[in-house]
């Protein structure tokens, strides 16, 4: 049955078309909107064109398909598909596309260029087309979403309009979350099939039917088809969807669009229906849909809201068919497909003639129009007739079906009566909304006070309605020879199995089908001579505006969202600092609680070296200077004196534990750090506000007794387990491979040497950023501190100026001495930069800063560039000889006057740290000099 | 020359940009045309060893860089692979474009914009290639530090708070990692990433529960970078009050820690049996929190850019998923959706800075103003909105489809699928909104309800620059890429998730012999 066609190709070609095609109407805008109208036209016709070839396949009973590869990991291909619902559905999508096309050019106003109109539209038209034309379901999905995405665009046209905003963003979010949902769907229907082509699902219905996921992939791609087709109670975004100008109405939310989800229905008829599921669902919201929205429209004094609820219906009434679930209801749901597209369509454009005529849509106005537009007059009234179910008109031929089959249906058990009565009263609305539409509009005495004086339109916008009015004609009256093989063949797709024994005529003879006809016109044309009743009936029922519902929804949506982001981030770093302290804790806590027994004996055979009284006291000290700082932290100076003695106590730790290298450093850092803190300090209010309440200390308290709890047990455990190491390496390597004894030096500048010239990067970047930020800042100095002492005004005493100049030279030799001896002895480029950097602040304190910003270079940047260029640079220069970045060399010099001396080339490298902890210090220091600059000016 | 730029391939892309900021800091301090061009030269050869890096790491196994010459596990060693390149990669794209973007003057707002954005990229490249976790430490510092003076670049109140907190919030991260390390050399001795593999095969006992803290601490790391629910609060503040060009180079900042928990799991921790645990199904439910609160903030955001950041969380919330579900086929999904919505997030951010630009003092506040908007703005933000909420047929939709189709026999795969595809419809409610107010209203409404802001007065446009412009429109055209290349995209994504979930090669890549190692046992 699958054919590959020679002219297959044309398939995917038609596609590429109208896509590329979406462009042209933007590139004709310049030349005029009659060129713009014409590019799109000819799009629709050449996309047509395409395809025709293909029907004549078609219609003997054969399914094109092209599969072309695209993402076969995740089942995603480009797989093509005509058969006869495809081509059904082309037919209509190209035919009323193309009649929209020509409709819209006198619809929207001349000041209009078109080119993106016209161009959404052709969007729209493409995706629409992919949808029936996909033979792979993703694709399918894909183009579903383009729909409901060019649907949001072509209803918020009119953007200045709020009606077409809220309508709009209300459709985009029904027919888009449907998506999501299908989307879903699709998926689980393609795993469970094991693939996402059409006719693979298809061979696997039973498969599918049996699997336990049945029900949810039925009740996804039910909600995705439900949302498009705007069945009950997804149906509100449709109504509101009417603020779209009327050729979109006419097109996307009457005759296409909103047949999608109904397509959907037929696409996966073989594979979900056949099911008590199906059967219940489907034709329970069809029902419940078709009755609601007919008894709606009745109510809609705009009567473009009238044809809009009709078209609920009528959707309602498809669905209901198709979930029937008989060869017959099919045929008949399919039938109905065609001719509601080609009344509704009719109607929505002659709907627009009179807006456009009257400027208004209000049935309480509109009036009596037949007088001054006879011709329009009859065509929509043939066409409402249709709507209607009037005899020798499609609609009637359709609904007759629905009758008959309402009469032999007995899927249902309890109750066979159910059905008819619901057709029948279905029927009478319909009528009755019908009846309204024509007397309301037509005649009913004489216009009320319209805004224009409507007249005929002129003749080429009139051509579209009464092209699709003579189809119904046509259709009513010969069906079987106008739309029989199309039927047949759309309907024997959608069964994929043989097609009942059926006959197309207008006469079948007396039958009950018939007596529910004659009964619903005249019970609808008598209800409608008692709609006043009705109306006031109605007017009690409480009313619900979507749109207002729609907006208030959103903004409550948003404000609970930021009540509930407010309560849970208050923007407190404190509270981001315990939540990631909680989470180590509990996170920590829990993974190491595991498999972990305190008893181990590892941890009671643990060695551990005597405590002496000095060390005793040492951590009582830090232990003190840690709890005094937490405690005194309102207290800045305070606080900032006793983190120092914290600091001193861990370089005396590192001495005892024989770590002379950190020990200096610590002490160096200590000192340069402190000092920077405190000249920044200065500016800043000498007491914190205390804020935390009882409540948050409490938090604190046990989060910090957690952390600290915790971490002491795995310093325990850690320090007691034995365990095995690399690092003997390093003690072998650092003679013979690093050419250096001290081993700490030469794990920094050469066997972790890369991660010293990170950290240098981000020392260099400390003081870069302190650099820029602190630009352009200028604080002025508290005269005063907080007991409100004036500060001393002298300046800076001439004794410590005499004292510190002698030691520059001295600290300066001491700081190349300790450079020099660094590679194997304590010392080493950081600690020397360091060292320098202490001279130099000693100078600023003491001569004050500007004194020392005055006989120093002026800019350090360029010196952290340097410092950072020395460290990288003799790391490249081993790319020469073909090593590795910052692969070291040494080696045994004699030199004249030094004698032997064993040099290496990561002296350099320690040159650069040197250089850049030096212009950091520095960096840092003359900023806060130029702070104080404001403290003179 | 050829087989030079090979042999030291794997560290180019931390080594161009270290060399640029040197220069420019020692020579271009003044002139901001010849500060330019060395940046520029500089993204442009990073973007060529990036992509070189990536067709050797797609043909080679992984490359193993030893430091000066020390033998891994002794030394330091950076491993390219395919991951590492894809990284590198990425972060070149979104470097090149957000320079492009700050180009147009927002570099001179302030000082040593160019000489921090090149380490800046030091610090992303060297995370992605390290092969040693004290490294990543140090590569993480950089990054970090980088980060708080872009972040801070240009001034003004909201910056300087948002960046004390980031800063502060990040370097208890810090303190966090180094015990951390410590813990993992004292019990495992060793810090190289393929040793720490090895040794933590035959760890066992007390020594188990140490290692498994060290785990714990590293991973809490890297997901306060990749901002995980309870850990995630910074980063909307931070990304908000970024200028446009440097939020985009903060899309991938996220993606390290993610990049980073992938690694350092698929790699050592996972395939150990002490801590496969690590990682479990409670990282699947954060993950998920972190994506319905990114929904939330979508929702609540009252300023695009801060929306925008919002999105970038939502993206890292999937991204999460990936570490802990540990799958193959999740993983080669995952890797496109981080590669789709990394570049998407970044052109996101430089369109926000282009309305912002074009409304005028109504900035990207998402309120009325009356502003004739471009129709490429429109267009682009149609683009970029259709893609962060996952409609097709953008790259975001396929990342999306991906994902969902992998995970579907995951644990919680139907508690996946629910919060993904319901935030995925959330994000679409909100961007309508936001693209309505933005584009479309104007002050005066005539509203059935009144309006929730008031409106601001009239824009005052200032043109955008063509290199704003171009920046973010190539970003655009990119995502745009990444829907026709999909298939090429994904096979490599493909490739990367087979050879990350095949720690042998890495390990092997670097220690060759482990049974040469020389290791002593300390009591």
């Amino acid at each position: 049955m699958i054919e590959n066609s020679p002219y297959a190709f044309l398939l995917p070609l038609a596609l590429l078309t109208a896509f590329a095609g979406v462009l042209l109407p933007l590139l004709a805008e310049s030349h005029g909107r009659k060129l713009a109208a014409i590019a799109a036209g000819a799009v629709m016709a050449v996309s047509l064109a395409l395809l025709v070839p293909l029907f004549a396949l078609v219609v003997s009973g054969q399914t094109v398909v092209v599969p072309v590869e695209w993402l076969p990991d995740y089942g995603f291909n480009l797989a093509f598909r005509l058969d006869g619902l495809g081509m059904l559905f082309t037919i209509l999508i190209l035919g009323i596309g193309l009649l929209v096309v020509l409709y819209a050019y006198y619809y929207l106003p001349d000041k209009d260029k078109l080119g993106r109109f016209y161009a959404l539209l052709l969007l729209f038209m493409s995706a629409m087309l992919g949808i029936v034309l996909s033979e792979n379901l993703l694709m399918m999905v894909v183009f579903w979403e383009i729909t409901s995405l060019s649907s949001f665009l072509l209803i918020a046209y009119k953007s200045e309009a709020y009606e077409s905003r809220i309508a709009a963003r209300m459709a985009l979010v029904v027919t888009g979350g449907g998506g999501l949902a299908l989307l879903a769907g699709i998926i689980l229907l393609g795993q469970v099939a094991g693939s996402y082509e059409l006719s693979q699902v298809i061979a696997a219905a039973d498969l599918i039917k049996a699997d336990p996921l049945y029900p949810l992939i039925l009740t996804l791609v039910l909600l995705g088809a439900f949302t498009k087709s705007a069945q009950f109670p997804f149906h509100f975004w449709l109504p509101n969807a009417m603020a779209a100008p009327t050729p979109v109405s006419a097109y996307l939310h009457s005759a296409t669009m909103v047949k999608a989800g109904v397509f959907l229905l037929a696409r996966l008829y073989p594979v979900l229906s056949g099911t008590d599921a199906w059967l219940i669902s489907v034709s329970a919201i069809g029902a419940i849909t078709l009755v609601y929205g007919a008894y709606m429209a009745m109510y809609r004094d705009d009567f473009k809201g009238l044809l809009a609820y009709s078209t609920i219906s009528h959707l309602g009434l498809i669905t209901l068919l198709f979930g029937l679930s008989t060869p017959m209801s099919v045929v008949a749901g399919v039938f109905h497909i065609i001719n509601h597209a080609i009344f509704k369509a009719s109607l929505f454009m002659a709907a627009g003639i009179i807006d456009h005529e009257c400027g208004t849509r209000d049935m309480r106005r509109v009036n009596g129009l037949f007088k001054l537009m006879p011709i329009t007059a009859t065509l929509a009234m043939v066409a409402a007739a249709s709507m209607a179910g009037v005899p020798l008109l499609n609609g009637f031929l359709s609904k007759e079906m629905f009758f008959t089959e309402a009469v032999l249906f007995t899927g249902f058990d309890s109750s066979h009566l159910i059905l008819p009565v619901f057709a029948t009263i279905a029927g009478i609305l319909a009528v009755a909304y019908s009846a309204r539409f024509i007397h309301d509009v037509f005649f009913n005495g004489d216009p009320v006070d319209l805004p224009r004086q409507p007249h005929e339109p002129p003749r080429w916008m009139r051509v579209p309605v009464e092209i699709l009015v003579l189809l119904c004609l046509v259709v009513g009256m010969f069906p079987a020879r106008s739309v029989g093989t199309l039927l047949a063949t759309a309907a024997g797709a959608t069964l994929q199995a043989p097609l009942p024994a059926y006959d197309l005529k207008i006469w079948h003879g007396f039958n009950l089908a018939l007596v529910m006809s004659v009964v619903a016109l005249a019970g609808g044309v008598a209800l409608y001579a008692q709609r006043a009743t009705l109306i006031r009936w109605n007017d009690k029922l409480p009313s619900l505006n979507s749109k207002t519902g729609f907006e208030r929804l959103h903004r409550f949506m948003a404000a609970q969202a930021s009540r509930i982001l407010a309560w849970l981030d208050n923007g407190s770093l404190q509270r981001y600092i315990a939540l990631l302290c909680a989470f180590v804790l509990i996170y920590g806590g829990w993974a190491s609680y595991r498999n972990m027994s305190l008893s181990d004996a590892s941890f009671s055979g643990a060695s551990s070296s005597p405590i002496d009284i000095a060390a005793m006291i040492a951590l009582a000290a830090m232990a003190l200077g840690t709890i005094g700082t937490t405690l005194l932290h309102h207290r800045r100076l305070l606080a900032v004196i006793l983190i120092g003695i914290v600091g001193l106590v861990v370089s005396l730790t590192f001495v005892r534990f024989s770590a002379p290298d950190l020990a200096l450093t610590q002490l160096s850092v200590e000192v340069v750090t402190i000092v920077l803190m405190l000249l920044a300090l200065y500016y800043l209010p000498q007491t914190t506000p205390k804020e935390s309440s009882r409540l948050r200390v409490g938090r604190d308290v046990l989060l910090a007794a957690g952390i600290g709890g915790g971490m002491a047990l795995a310093t325990y455990a850690l320090l007691t387990s034995p365990f095995s190491t690399i690092s003997d390496f390093y003690l072998q390597q650092s003679v013979p491979g690093g050419g250096g004894s001290n081993v700490v030096n030469v794990i920094l500048v050469d066997f972790r040497g890369f991660d010293t010239l990170g950290e240098i990067a981000v020392l260099a970047m400390a003081a870069l950023g302190a650099h820029a930020l602190l630009d352009q800042l200028r604080l002025l100095p508290p005269k005063h501190d907080s007991a409100g002492r004036q500060w001393a005004q002298e300046p800076h005493p001439l004794f410590l100026r005499m004292l510190m100049q002698p030691l520059l030279p001295l600290a300066l030799a001491v700081s190349v001495y300790i450079f020099l001896r660094g590679h194997n002895l304590p010392g080493g480029g950081f600690v020397a930069g360091l060292v320098t950097g202490v001279a130099l602040i000693l100078q600023s304190l003491a001569g004050g800063l500007s004194f020392a910003e005055n006989r120093l270079p002026r800019s350090y940047p360029p010196l952290l560039g340097l410092g950072l260029a020395f460290a990288a640079g003799i790391g490249l220069v081993s790319w020469f000889f073909s090593r590795p970045f910052l692969t070291s060399a040494h080696g045994h010099f004699h030199l004249p006057l030094l004698g032997d001396i064993e040099l290496a080339s990561v002296i350099i490298f320690d040159l650069g740290v040197y250089l850049v902890v030096v212009a950091t210090v520095l960096l840092i220091l003359s900023e806060l000099g130029k702070l104080h600059k404001g403290e003179q000016t | 020359m050829m087989s030079f730029l090979v042999m030291h391939s794997a560290i180019l892309p931390v080594l161009i940009p270290f060399v640029s900021s040197i220069v420019l800091l020692i020579a271009a301090r003044r002139d901001a045309t010849m500060q330019l061009c060395i940046a520029a030269v500089s993204t442009l050869l990073l973007l060529a060893a990036s992509a070189q890096l990536l067709w050797l790491t797609d043909h080679l196994p992984p490359l193993a860089y030893a430091l000066g010459e020390w033998r891994p596990p002794f030394g330091i060693v950076l491993v390219a692979d395919r991951l590492a390149a894809l990284g590198v990669m990425l972060s070149a794209i979104l470097a090149a474009a957000a320079l492009l973007y700050a180009s147009a003057g927002f570099d001179q707002k302030g000082r040593h914009f160019h000489a921090i954005f090149q380490l800046q990229l030091v610090g992303i490249n060297g995370a992605f290639l390290t092969g040693d976790v004290f490294n990543l430490f140090v590569f993480f510092e950089v990054m970090l530090l980088a980060s708080y003076i872009l972040l801070a670049h240009g001034g003004g109140l909201d910056k300087s708070r948002s960046g004390f907190a980031y800063v502060t919030l990040n370097l208890a991260g810090s303190a966090v990692f180094l015990i951390a390390l410590g813990l993992i050399y004292g019990t495992l001795g060793t810090l190289n990433l393929a040793d720490i593999a090895i040794q933590l095969q035959t760890v066992s006992g007390n020594e188990a529960s140490l290692v498994r803290l060290a785990g714990a601490l590293l991973f809490t790391v890297f997901l306060l970078k990749a901002a995980v629910l309870p850990l995630s609060f910074w980063l909307p503040h931070a990304y908000a009050a970024a200028g446009a060009p440097v939020a985009a180079l903060f899309a991938i900042m996220t993606k390290v820690g993610i990049v980073a928990l992938l690694r350092v799991e698929t790699i050592a921790f996972g395939p150990a049996a002490a801590t496969a645990d690590l990682v479990g199904d409670w990282l699947v439910i954060a993950a998920l929190a972190t994506i319905a609160l990114a929904a939330l903030g979508v929702l609540a955001a009252k300023r695009l850019q801060t929306l925008v950041a919002w999105l970038v969380l939502s993206s890292a919330g999937v991204l999460l998923l990936l570490a802990p579900l540990g799958e193959r086929e999740i993983t080669a999904a995952g890797l496109y959706y981080l590669v789709q919505s990394a570049i998407a997030g970044a052109a996101f951010f430089l369109l926000s800075g282009l309305i912002s630009d074009a409304r005028g003092a109504a900035a990207d506040h998402l309120s009325a103003a009356r502003s004739n908007m471009p129709v490429r703005l429109k267009l682009g933000f149609l683009l970029l909105a259709a893609t962060a909420a996952g409609l097709p047929p953008f790259s975001g939709f396929i990342g999306k489809l991906m994902l969902l189709s992998s995970v579907s026999d995951a644990s919680m795969a139907a508690a996946i699928w629910a919060v993904i595809l319901i935030a995925g419809l959330l994000t679409t409610v909100a961007l309508a909104k936001a693209g309505s107010r933005l584009f479309w209203e104007t002050p005066p409404e005539t509203e059935a309800l009144p309006p929730e802001t008031e409106a601001l007065p009239p824009a005052t446009q200032a043109a955008a620059h063509w290199r704003q412009t171009a920046a973010c429109f190539s970003l655009m055209t990119i995502t745009l890429l990444l829907v026709v290349l999909a298939r090429p995209l994904s096979d490599f994504c493909q490739r990367t998730a087979m050879q990350l979930h095949q720690p042998t090669d890495y390990i092997h890549a670097v220690i060759p012999q482990p049974e040469t190692v020389n290791r002593v046992n300390r009591p």
